[in-house]
């Protein structure tokens, strides 16, 4: 067993692991952020996606000890200590852009990685762009642009 | 139970390499092995995670040499000035996966995989790259076209890995390009093709052309009955496309999921002529 400590949403943490054993159950089973999505085991969907030091990376696809000494972020640390919504949960509100809802905690990180990373031009295909790596199996796509879209105009 | 070993530098990394050798499994962004290891395909002893190695990581360029480590990120190599001063790399790494795995999967870590579907290693073949290959017995250099040397092999002994990979990039007067093909968007290449070409002054004749291809066969391939039928001839559109019908003769493509093998055929044509062409539109396109 490794031992790993890492910043999850806030606090604190440390448990031992099976190297081999992926970030994402180390996620969910152990810590219980059952916001952390799991489905297709294959790094293709990206509801599983978390921050790793602020950037977005597919849980699924990196291994345990890679968090060691790192900070993590899931959807459910995204708003910080307050009760509030981050602004990009309350675009995807606001827009109806959440239909079952299963791929939106992975779309919201990916679209908050994005949104945080420098320079972007807010255009529609760059968003497209930008969050190809999370599928929406609802299909709801053009709500989640125009989600993602409004927050990129009203910040900038 | 397997161990974790996380070495700071390249001697330790050597090191722990020599003394476990086949047991062991280098471990660079995880995003392939993390796959193999959940299918059950791979279970190593030791895991030896190289991506905190300082000597591994980072581009360097030098007046002739463009160096990028090994454990050096897709989206590393996409913000540095490289990507835009060889835009074949630059429009390859824009069409690998998405985001998040372009975040953590690294050059390094995908060479080593050598699965011939990889987007960057066409471009890598047409700037004629070196892999520097290190063990606790030093350094030894390899080409790239002789590094992958079968499906999914590579040429490296139990105690050697990846240390980087080097090429020229100096030369301004080359431009370049990568046209891919996939069923979806961030997919695997059906077909791949990197193109990097010199002309004349006056645009009018190739004075030197690298055409590479992936997914066409056991391992990516220069197309060298293209390059031949164009060095010397005019940049037109016409000459461009008789040559690019060449393409067939340097690929043995599989029927698969993606595609049946004469599909794939006719894809790297259409590729061959398309990348040429926006190569040639790069040099300030034909007169
Ligand atoms: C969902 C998904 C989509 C993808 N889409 C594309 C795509 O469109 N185009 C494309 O080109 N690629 C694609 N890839 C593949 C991607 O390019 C590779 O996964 C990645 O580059 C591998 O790098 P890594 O650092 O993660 O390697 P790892 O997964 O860490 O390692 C891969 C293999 O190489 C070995 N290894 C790693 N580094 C070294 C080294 N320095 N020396 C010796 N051995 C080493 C490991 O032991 C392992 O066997 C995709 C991958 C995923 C998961």
């Amino acid at each position: 067993m490794t031992e790993i400590s890492f910043e999850l949403d806030g606090e604190q943490v440390t448990t031992n692991v099976d190297p081999k054993t992926p970030l994402r159950e180390v996620l969910r089973d152990e810590f219980g952020k059952k916001g952390v999505k799991s489905s297709c085991d294959s790094g293709r969907c990206g509801v599983c996606t978390v921050h790793l030091d602020g950037d977005a990376v597919k849980s699924c696809l990196v291994l345990a000890p890679k968090a060691d000494g790192r900070t993590v972020t899931t959807i459910e640390g995204l708003a910080g200590e307050t009760d509030d919504l981050h602004d990009v949960q309350q675009a995807f509100l606001d827009k109806f852009a959440t239909q079952c809802g299963y791929c939106i905690p992975g779309m919201i990180m990916t679209a908050v990685d994005y949104l945080e990373d420098g320079e972007y031009s807010g255009e529609r295909a760059e968003i497209e762009s930008a969050l190809k790596g999370n599928v929406c199996r609802c299909t709801g796509y053009e709500k989640i642009v125009d989600a993602v879209e409004e927050v990129a105009n009203s910040r900038s | 139970m397997t161990e974790y070993l996380k070495p700071v530098d390249r001697e330790s990394a050597r090191r722990y390499l020599d003394e476990h050798r086949d047991s062991a499994k280098i471990v660079a962004g995880g995003q392939s092995l993390s796959l193999l290891l959940r299918q059950g395909l791979l279970d190593p002893d030791v895991m030896i995670d190289i991506s905190d190695v300082d000597e591994f990581s980072g581009i360097e360029t030098g007046p002739d040499r463009v160096s990028i480590g090994a454990v050096t990120t897709y989206e590393q190599l996409e913000s540095h000035p490289v990507s835009s001063t060889v835009e074949t790399l630059g429009d390859s790494v824009d069409v690998i996966a998405d985001r998040q795995v372009r975040t953590a999967g690294t050059i390094g870590g995908a060479i080593s995989h050598a699965d011939p579907s990889l987007d960057i290693v066409p471009p890598l073949l047409c700037l004629d790259a070196t892999v520097r290959i290190g063990s606790v017995d030093g350094e030894r250099t390899v080409p790239l076209e002789e590094f992958h040397d079968g499906y999914m092999a590579a040429d490296l002994a139990q105690n050697e890995l990846v240390e980087g990979i080097t090429f020229d990039g100096s030369a301004s007067d080359w431009e370049s390009n990568y046209a891919k093909h996939s069923r979806v968007s961030g997919g695997w290449a059906t077909v791949g093709i990197a193109s990097r070409v010199r002309t004349t002054d006056d645009r009018d004749a190739f004075t030197d052309v690298r055409i590479a291809a992936a997914a066409v066969g056991d391992t990516a391939v220069r197309l060298s009955s293209v390059e031949d039928a164009l060095i010397g001839e005019p940049t037109d559109r016409e000459t461009v496309a008789d040559a690019a019908s060449n393409a067939t003769a340097d690929i043995d493509p599989l029927d698969d999921l993606s595609g049946s093998a004469e599909y794939k055929k006719h894809l790297a044509r259409t590729l061959v002529e398309r990348s040429i062409n926006r190569t040639v539109d790069r040099t300030g396109g034909v007169r």
